[in-house]
């Protein structure tokens, strides 16, 4: 197995540095693709390498000149990637030694993507360690919480598919995500969402590991993309709108209706993290969402199956109206 | 297994599980299964045990354990060696660990006498459950005056569920201090 690291960057050239001595130390990465969305001081190898720990062309980095979001920067990347496998992965995110036990492993392994668990940096707040508890409730819904290494049934992937939608606690096989088309949604924010439900839509061998491979470092305030409260959330709709018609399309069964159930939980962490100004707009579009997707055999099936989410539709649904 | 220039009294077994945690290994489960010199699962004939046990890379040991019958005891013992133990001593260890269904495991620490053995059992059980858990916990050998500090052979004993059950030990270490 070769393996690409495939990293967007925005200002963030301590966190990046920090992290290329990482990868370095893990000796798992056959190349690291990085793509520098226009920080103010452009990305340079001297910087971010500065032992010469990636030489030549086992470093890439490349550069856009206007900022164009981190989908863009990971689309971009995947382009440049020549090694059978890649990881995407955030500057600001550290990886763990067990990522380098998990790659080990995965040596010689058929597969189109392997989940692994991560650490949230927001777990150690509370004294705990480990994912969000959202997160670990879905993995243990799967019954996939303990095992260094399984592979994941169709029923198993509907009840994964609804974790956080993050691009990095992945290893994907090159050859899968060119097959599909599976690339990033190229919104400001949210730009991880078909990325992820795609893979789980296409994906046939999807293996799944207990290993902490990522330590996921969230941090309130500041001008991070997860903190942006504006205009940008409202495109969410776009690729929303396009996955749920692939979804539907595809696989018209447990995925659609877990996609529909993420979809509902997402509205609501929208609207706790946008301004209050734009929260009628966007109250009505997911209204709009709603009607146009969630059609009567599919609420029928909904309110017999999953009542609480058929609950929480018809209340977002009311909700848009005023 | 490799040489242990290491000194001490938890020398031995750590460096027993040092290899353990570094290399890759697996097999099918019996009434003993040797995983190690110093590292055995034992099980109660009785029991009629089976299953498969793995050692991943960068991790201790998972265990997939099956029962047909009734018995008494299924054990992971991790042999401690022999010699004096010094007054005021803790006998201790820290560890990792989940399972698929929640389940406890009772650590306990034999010591070899000349008829026998005496055990002493530690405080805490360790939970295990779906998520990553760590304990961490000591026994003191303090006023302990049937816990002899000189003993010919001791063991640190997990004595695990004696029903069918899944168990990782993704990691431990042993510390006489």
């Amino acid at each position: 197995m070769t393996l690409t690291l495939a990293i967007p960057t925005h200002n963030d050239t301590e966190c990046l540095r920090r992290l290329l001595a990482q990868a370095r130390d893990l000796s798992i990465f056959d190349r690291v693709v990085v793509v520098d969305d226009a920080s103010d001081t452009p990305v340079t190898r001297e910087e971010v390498c500065p032992d010469g720990a990636w030489p030549g062309d086992s470093l890439t980095i490349l550069r856009h000149e206007a900022c164009r979001g981190p989908g863009v920067a990971r689309n971009r990347a995947l382009e440049h990637v020549d090694t059978d496998h890649l990881l995407f992965f955030d500057a600001d995110d550290q990886l763990t030694p067990d990522l380098a036990a998990l790659a080990h492993r995965l040596r010689g392994r058929e597969f189109d993507f392997c989940l692994f668990r991560h650490a949230d940096s927001r777990r150690n707040h509370w004294g705990g360690q480990g994912q969000m508890p959202l997160d670990e409730a879905h993995w243990r819904r799967a019954g996939v919480q303990v095992g260094e290494l399984g592979s994941v049934s169709p029923d198993q992937a509907a009840a994964l598919a609804e974790t956080a939608n993050y691009p990095w606690n992945k290893i994907y096989r090159t050859g899968f995500l060119r097959k599909h088309g599976i690339r990033c949604s190229e919104t400001l924010v949210h730009e991880d969402i078909e990325l992820h439900w795609m893979s789980f839509r296409h994906g046939r061998d999807v293996l799944v590991s207990d290993r902490v491979g990522a330590f996921h470092f969230v941090a309130a305030g500041g001008q991070r993309l997860t903190n942006r409260r504006g205009e940008e959330r409202l495109a969410v709709f776009g690729p929303l709108d396009r996955l749920f018609n692939t979804l539907a399309a595809d696989a018209p069964g447990k995925l659609a209706d877990a996609f529909l159930r993420f979809v509902s939980g997402l509205f609501d962490w929208i609207r706790g993290n946008i301004d209050p100004g734009l929260l009628a707009r966007f109250d009505g579009a997911a209204r709009d969402f709603l009607l146009t997707h969630v059609d009567e055999p599919r609420f029928a099936r909904i309110t017999r199956t999953d009542p609480v989410l058929a609950r929480r539709i018809v209340f977002q649904m009311e909700r848009g109206r005023t | 297994m490799t040489g242990n220039i290491a000194i001490g009294p938890d020398a031995q077994i750590n460096h027993a599980l040092s290899v353990l945690r570094n290399g890759t290994a697996e097999g099918g489960i019996g009434n003993e299964t040797r995983l190690l010199p110093g590292v055995v699962l034992r099980a109660d004939p009785e029991l009629k045990a089976g299953g498969r046990y793995t050692s991943p890379e960068g991790r201790l040991l998972d265990l997939d354990v099956t029962t047909a019958g009734a018995g008494s005891w299924l054990a992971l013992h991790l042999s401690l060696g022999g010699g004096e133990y010094a007054p005021g001593s803790f006998v201790g260890f820290a560890c990792r660990v989940a399972a698929p269904e929640p389940i406890t495991v009772q650590p306990c620490l034999r010591s070899g006498t000349e008829d026998g053995f005496v055990d002493r059992f530690y405080n805490k059980h360790i939970l295990a459950m779906p998520e990553e858990a760590s304990h961490l916990d000591a026994l003191p050998l303090q006023n302990q005056p049937d816990l002899p500090l000189h003993a010919p052979w001791r063991e640190l004993i997990l004595f695990l569920p004696t029903h069918s059950f899944r168990w990782s030990l993704h990691d431990l270490r042993v510390f006489v201090i």
